[in-house]
Order: structure tokens, then sequence, then C-alpha cells
């Protein structure tokens, strides 16, 4: 998409394929380094940055960049620069897993995989609104706000909602067969509201965010003549999609091979526990539902199926965990099991991942708990381990558009992009190649070989 | 008796000087010295002097034999006097009127003991060579010699006998032996010398001397390609280092000269050239050599010269001439068939017949392949190492070059100069004047007592 620095900076052409005609000289365009930018980037995992020295050998070991522009060399320039204009209409920062397969292959430690991380976060920060709330969710104290917010707001719905007197109506409501005491501390139709609330939020600025970022990829895409002529739309979704159904892009990873089960575990985990949600929210209009006793017995599918896929959840989580932890030398000395020593061993993970998968776990934990606590008939304690997990579910959905998971809606809106526009994986591009490459021989002349 | 008789350095009108390491850094600073009033023992742990150099085809940037350099230098050294000559008559000569000059091959500096005085008292030990000063290299002993083995000389390039000259223009023109490579109690080679002059029961050696200064030149050795597994260094013939294309290029070398691949012998229409192969790398060498960029250059000259057919690509990460030496790139980017493409070669392919290069061409931003019949890469220098007490003890930086001048007056160390790579790599021309400038400072230690960048001393 767009070539290098070089084509329209100040800087010194050093390409020796150029023709030499001598072409209209283009006008230098001036380029406004953005200070504030490199300085957050430089705290959020890309503090090894300023060792890039432009090899390329990233972009070259990389498996998912396309070869056309490929990634992570020059998004390492335009950090070190701090060109936000050409960062935030990148692609390929979505495209990039974090296996750390260039982290392992930098000569000069600079840690590529980890600066693209950061530059996910900066993009994700950058297409937020409102942006108070980014910055909240991008510090811990911000989330200490968050945490009492939403605790305040759970409370204040609650009380609100007991004083309309709907609980008891609910309570009382002929028909269905809901009558449970669990449900009276927050009963299940204020859930359902306060949740849809949240949830419409989210949409909402993550939405916001995809359109700003789509028009700013639409914007450098349709000025590359090559791609004129994008698929069509079913198309690029049904192959945007499956890449994430199948987790192909982790599979090239040589690195990290083990994240795309991690992933995979907490990816399927949400699935399963969003289906799950789904069929709560819809349990009074649900036909199947009638007969049935709620909440659900151990032994129902219904319930299997959320244990299930908390198990997984907790699992990925700790898998995706060890795999940062792994980089900590004082539990792991000389790198012995990341691969990553020296200088490539980094601060294991930001603040960005480690909310992440906390929220994550403090979620399905406390859910599990609630569970536990509840087949005991622990009655106080039940609803104390209730208010945690709606707490923390609240909290996650808040901070969700502004954190690292907000990558499920903008590395989707990449694949998208890349599936509509033809930008295709160097891996596919590499098999479709290989037989043509090979088949190249020199000419040998007889009277040359001694 | 050439090298192997007693060494007997006198004491110059400058005192004595002891050079290790007989490449050209220390060939210069000796004959430099002996010139100068010292009288000066030379040792050097191979069996020929020109170290390095030697093995170059070419210098840059004017593109000349380094032989013809070393000539010049070996004619010093003879003038010098010594016990240098081969002919018997001439081994109490008298020393040059300047100073005088002995060398020891084969030779390591064991210890060195500070003494009264700021002097060195220096053991030396000499490996035994099994060829006496007789030997006129007329090559009897190797058309019987039953041992082939690889040569060390021209980096595994061809093979030569257990018995033989240790290169075609070895100075001193000795055959020498390799015991490790022969077969027990095989004495073929004995019988065939028309002079008597093997000796399979030659000892190793120990010599003391009494020097004023030290100058180490221990020069530098290349870079283990093997260690570059990405490369394809080992697993592919025609993936060969800087300095096995010298050698392929050399008149005197495995091909005659006729620089070809290894693989079949055919003559290469695509050569690419790997600049920082294991340099400026955490995993290998964090410097740069400084010189890598410059030789390559200058190897494409030559390869472009001597195949006119023949394409050449350079691969670098920054095109790095130091000082004067930037109108040579500019020079060689000239030729239409020869590109500097800007990009590190990441990986090098070689499940193929050919090997393919893998990189981003950072000028058009784009990944490409490239498939070439040689595959040269340019590995960068390092350090000559040594497990002697002596050597041990020396200052180092982080990356093991010697560190000389930091030490003050009554260090252990004071008194012993660095000269050329062993201090930090550079091109042939700075390693003479940097032989030149740790004369002069041996010299004012000799005179003084102090080393000269030790303003706290005492006189």
């Amino acid at each position: 998409m767009v070539p290098s620095v070089g084509d329209e900076t100040t800087m010194v052409k050093r390409s020796p394929h150029r023709d030499s005609a001598p072409a209209k000289k283009p006008r230098p365009k001036r380029v406004v380094p953005d200070r504030e930018v490199v300085r957050r980037l430089l705290g959020s995992g890309g503090d090894a940055m300023g060792q890039c020295m432009q090899c390329a050998t990233c972009s070259a070991v990389c498996e998912l960049t396309p070869d056309d522009a490929p990634f992570p060399r020059k998004e390492m320039l335009w950090a070190q620069w701090g060109l936000v204009d050409r960062l935030v209409s990148d692609v390929d920062i979505w495209l990039c897993h974090e296996c750390h397969d260039c982290t392992v292959r930098c000569p000069r430690g600079a840690r590529p995989g980890d600066v693209m991380a950061a530059l996910r976060q900066a993009c994700v920060s950058h297409y937020s609104f409102p942006q108070g709330l980014a910055r909240a969710a991008a510090a811990p104290a911000g989330l200490v706000w968050i945490v009492l917010a939403s605790a305040a707001l759970l409370a204040a719905a609650s009380i609100g909602w007991d004083a309309t007197g709907v609980t008891v109506a609910e309570l009382t409501g002929g028909g269905t067969r809901i009558a449970i005491p669990f449900w009276t501390r927050f009963p299940h139709g204020l859930l359902i509201a306060l949740f849809l609330t949240v949830f419409a939020f989210d949409v909402a600025v993550l939405g916001l965010g995809m359109r700003r970022y789509w028009r700013a990829l639409s914007a450098t895409a349709l000025s590359a003549p090559t791609r004129a002529t994008p698929n069509a739309w079913g198309q690029s979704l049904r192959a945007a999609l499956g890449r994430i159904v199948w987790h192909d892009d982790f599979a090239s990873c040589q690195h990290e091979a083990r994240r795309r089960f991690g992933h995979g575990l907490v990816v399927y985990g949400t699935v399963g526990l969003m289906v799950v949600d789904l069929w709560v929210v819809t349990a009074r209009q649900n036909p199947l539902l009638s007969g049935l006793v709620y909440p659900l017995g151990l032994a129902d599918p219904w319930k299997l199926l959320a244990n299930l896929a908390g198990v997984a959840l907790v699992m990925g989580c700790v898998m995706m965990g060890i795999e940062r932890l792994r980089r900590r030398e004082r539990w792991f000395p000389g790198g012995k099991w990341s691969g990553l020593e020296g200088v490539r061993r980094a601060p294991s993970g930001t603040y960005g991942d480690w909310l992440l998968l906390g929220l994550i776990s403090t979620v399905v934990l406390t859910g599990f708990v609630t569970e536990g606590l509840h087949l005991f008939r622990v009655d106080e304690l039940r609803y104390a381990a209730y208010a945690a997990h709606l707490v923390s579910v609240t909290t996650l959905f808040v901070v969700l558009p502004y954190s690292k998971l907000a990558h499920l809606a903008y590395r989707t809106l990449a694949f998208l992009f890349v599936e509509r526009y033809g930008l295709r994986r160097r891996a596919a591009v590499r098999a479709e190649t290989a037989p043509a490459a090979s088949c190249a021989q020199p000419k040998l002349s007889p009277q040359e070989v001694p | 008796m050439s090298d192997q008789g007693p060494l007997t350095v006198p004491e110059g009108p400058r005192g004595r000087l002891l050079v290790v390491g007989g490449g050209i850094a220390g060939l210069s600073a000796a004959i430099e010295a002996a010139e100068a009033g010292f009288g000066v023992a030379l040792v050097e742990r191979e069996a020929y002097l020109g170290g390095r150099v030697a093995q170059m085809h070419q210098y840059f940037p004017k593109l000349c034999p380094p032989l013809c350099g070393l000539e010049i230098n070996l004619r010093r050294l003879r003038s010098e006097g010594g016990p240098v000559s081969r002919d018997p008559r001439r081994v109490s000569a008298p020393w040059g009127a300047s100073g005088s000059l002995a060398y020891l091959t084969l030779t390591e500096v064991q210890e060195i003991t500070r003494v009264s005085g700021g002097r060195h008292r220096v053991r030396l030990r000499q490996r035994p060579r099994f060829v006496t000063a007789r030997c006129t290299a007329c090559g009897a002993c190797t058309s019987v010699c039953p041992v082939e083995r690889p040569h060390p000389f021209d980096l595994g390039l061809r093979s030569s006998k257990a018995i033989a000259l240790p290169h075609a223009a070895a100075f001193p023109t000795l055959y020498a032996i390799d015991r490790d490579a022969c077969e027990p109690s095989c004495t073929r080679c004995v019988s065939a010398c028309p002079q008597q002059a093997i000796d399979l029961g030659m000892p190793e050696r120990e010599l003391e001397l009494e020097v004023a200064a030290v100058i180490w030149a221990t020069g530098w050795e290349p870079y283990g390609a093997k260690a570059l597994t990405d490369l394809g260094f080992g697993a592919h013939p025609d993936v060969i280092t800087n300095l096995m294309l010298e050698r392929l290029a050399a008149p005197q070398g495995p091909t005659g000269g006729r620089i070809t691949c290894p693989s079949d012998g055919r003559v290469p229409e695509r050569v690419a050239f790997v600049q920082c192969a294991g340099s400026r790398d955490v995993d290998h060498l964090e410097y740069c050599s400084g010189v890598c960029c410059l030789a390559s250059a200058k190897q494409a000259r030559y390869l472009r010269a001597a195949h006119p057919g023949v394409d050449v690509s350079i691969y670098y990460i920054d095109r790095r001439a130091a000082g004067n030496q930037e109108r040579f790139l500019a020079t060689t980017a000239e030729d239409e068939r020869l590109q500097f493409v800007p990009g590190k070669v990441a990986r090098v392919d070689v499940s193929g017949r050919f090997p393919v290069l893998e990189f981003e061409n950072v000028a058009t931003g784009r990944l490409e392949a490239a498939t070439a019949d040689l595959v040269v890469l340019a590995t960068g220098m390092v350090p000559s190492q040594s497990d002697t007490p002596a050597f041990r003890e020396l200052g180092r930086d982080a990356w093991g070059f010697l560190t000389g001048l930091e030490a003050r007056t009554n260090e252990p160390s004071a008194g012993q100069f660095v000269a050329g790579c062993a201090r930090q790599p550079m091109d042939v021309s700075s390693s003479v004047r940097d032989a030149t400038s740790a004369v002069a400072r041996a010299l004012a230690w000799g005179r003084t007592g102090r080393n000269a960048f030790d303003r706290r001393g005492a006189p």
C-alpha cells in the first residue's frame, strides 16, 4: 500500500531499479513526527524499537506478511519517527499475530513483535471514542475507577429496580417457573437490560472506530492502482471469517505455534458462553424452555456447554499467560522456554496484555465460584461472589472497545479488508510460486565445466 | 638454520622488542622497530609469515595483489639480518646496522612476567615443524605422502598432503608436516627426501627472552560461518565465505584463479553477496567489522572483470565505507551488471539445486527471492584467541579485542602494546599504520619506562 518512507519524503532514494529517465521530481512531502506517540509506544512494549536499523530481516522471516509492502520493517520506521498518519491507516498491524518470529530473528533485539502489539493498542486508542474513557482503560488507575463505576452502576440499577417493585412481579408472575431466590438481588430483567445497554455501547464505540479505520484504509488502498477491482463482499466476508474460524494465520507462525491452541480455546470458550448467554436472555420467549426448571442442573446440556466453555476459557488464558511469563528471566532463566533470551527478553507482556487475560480470567473464575457456592447453597457468600462476577463482566464490557480485546473487531475488519482488496498472506503466495521458482535452471555450457 | 637455530636477539640501541604475530601488522611493526633501533624477536603461530594477507587475492582500493606488498616487507625483513637466510654460512652474519630481527614460526608466547625496570621476561614455546632448514621445497616428500587432508590455507577448498608447503608463496619456503594427519609409523617422506631434511623426532622447544616491550599483533579470524545456519553455510557447497572467494580468485589458489562454483566447477552467472553475515547481530557479532562492504565491492569488481557475463548483487543493510573509501563504492556501483540491493538476506534456502536468497528489497518495498549460482557470505572479523597464560592476562573489550593503551604504568600489562586487527577490525593499510604507531609507543616506553598515555604515572 504505502511502499517505503523514502518515496514521499526527502530521504535519499536508494533504489537501483528505478528507471533512469528523468522523471518529474516529486515534491517532497513534509513529515511531521508525533513525539507523543513515540513516547507512548516506547512505554507500551516498544522500548527497544530504537535499536532497529532497518535491515528488514523481520519482514523477510514473517510468514504472515504479504509480499508487497511487507511488515513489520516499515512499521518499525514509522513507529520510530512517530508517523501517526501512516500507522493508523496501516492494515498490516492487524495481520500480525504476535508469534515473535521476527523478534527471535531480529539481529538487534528491537523486538518488532512487541512494537506491533504497541501499534495495535495505539490504533485502538486512536479510533476509540470518548478519548477520556480510552485513556482510563489504558492505565491501572483508570481501571480502579471503571470497576468502581461498574459496581456503582450495578448497585444503583439494582436498588432502582427494587423500588419499581418489578422484582416481585417478576417472581410471582404466572406462566414461567422462574422463581428462584438467587435472582432476587440481581433480577434477570435488570441484568438483561443492563448488559444490553453496555453491549450496545460497545457496538457503538467499536462500530464508530471501525468505520473511521475502514475509511482510512480505503483511502490508502484505493490510491494503489493494483487493487482497483475489489472482491465481492460476500466472498471477502466468508474468507475473513474462515481465517478466524480455523485460526489459519496462527498456524503459519513458527516460534509461538502454541498460541494457536491457546487463542483457540479462548475464542471458542467465549463463543460457547455467548451462545449460552443468548439462550438465557431469550429464555422466557423460548418455547423449548417450558417445563424446565431454571437454573439448570449440572447434567443439563446447556449447563454442560457453559461449564466446558468456561474451562476452555480458563485453560486458554493460562496457556497464553504462561507464554508471556516464559519471557520473564527470573522464572525461566536463560530464556530456556521461550527461546527469547538476552536482549529479546521483554518485560513479560504489557499492562494491556495482562488486563485482558486478567479480566477474562476474573470473569470466568468468579462465575465458577458463584456456581459452586450456589450448588452448596452458601447463601451470604454466593451473592457477594455473584456481585463480583457481575462487576467484572460489566468492567470487561466497558473496557472492551478500548483494550486489546478490541482486536476482535479491528482484526476482523482487517481480514475483511485484505480479502476484499486481494492482499494475501505470504505463505499462500509462496505455495503457489514455489514450483515455478525451482524450474529456473541456469544455462550450463559444457566447455565451462572443467 | 632458518628459524630453528638458537634465538639470539641482541640488545639494539633501543633495547629489545617482542612482536607477537607475523601478519601484516606484526611484520610491519617488527621491521620498523628493527629499523628504529630495537633488537626484535618476531613470533608467529603458523608455519609461515604473512598471516591473513597472504590469503588475499587483491587489496582494495588499488586491486593489486597483496603478495607484492608482502614481498617488499619480507625483503626488508631479510635486510635486517637475523637468522632468516637459508645459507648456513650467514647464520652468524652481523645484524643490520639499525637493529636486528629474528623470527620464529610455529611459536606461541606462553608467559610474560614483568621484571625490574619495566622489562618483561618472555617464555616462548615452538612447536616442531619436523622439517629442517635443509628443505629445498623440491616436493619429493609430497609425492610419496599417502595422506590427503583439507588444506587449511585454502580453507578446505582443496586437499593437500600431510607434508606440504603451507602455501605456494610461503615464507620461510620450508615444508611442514601436519603430524595429526599422519598415518602412524609412516616414514615414507623421510626416506624420499633427498636432503635428509625431515626429522620426525624433532622436539618441541622452549625459549626465554628478556625484552623491553611487547607488541601484540595477533590479528583476526573470519567469523565462523557454520553458526549462520539460516544462511545455508555448510548445507550447500555453493554458499561460501568472502575469504573462501579470495582463495578461489587467487592464482595460487585451489582453482588456479578461476572463480567457479565449488559444487560442480561451473562458472557462476549470478553471484550474490550477503553483507553483514553474522555482523551487527546480537546472536553473532554485535559490531561492524568495517571492511566487509569494501571487500565485497572489491570482490564484485574482480569477479566482473574475470567473468564478463556474471551478474552480481550485493545485499546490504548500509553500505559502509570509511573515510576516503566512499569513492571506491561509488565507482563500483557504476557497473550496470552489479547492483547494490538494500535489504539484509534473512535466509538462504538451500533445499533446491541452487541457493535461493530471501529478503525484503527495502528500495521497492517487496519481499523477493533471488536464485544465485554462488552465494558469498561477507563474514566479519573476530580477534584471534589463544589459551596461553600470557594472552589470557591481556586486557580486552567486550568482543575480545585487545586493549593495550589503557594500562597504567604500574599494571602488569603496561609496556605491552596492541597493533592491527587484534585491537579492532581494520583494513590492511590501517593495520600497517597502526603497527607503526605501536612501535612509536614501544620506543617511548623503552626510553621512559612509562606508558605514554599514563599521565599520572611517576617518571
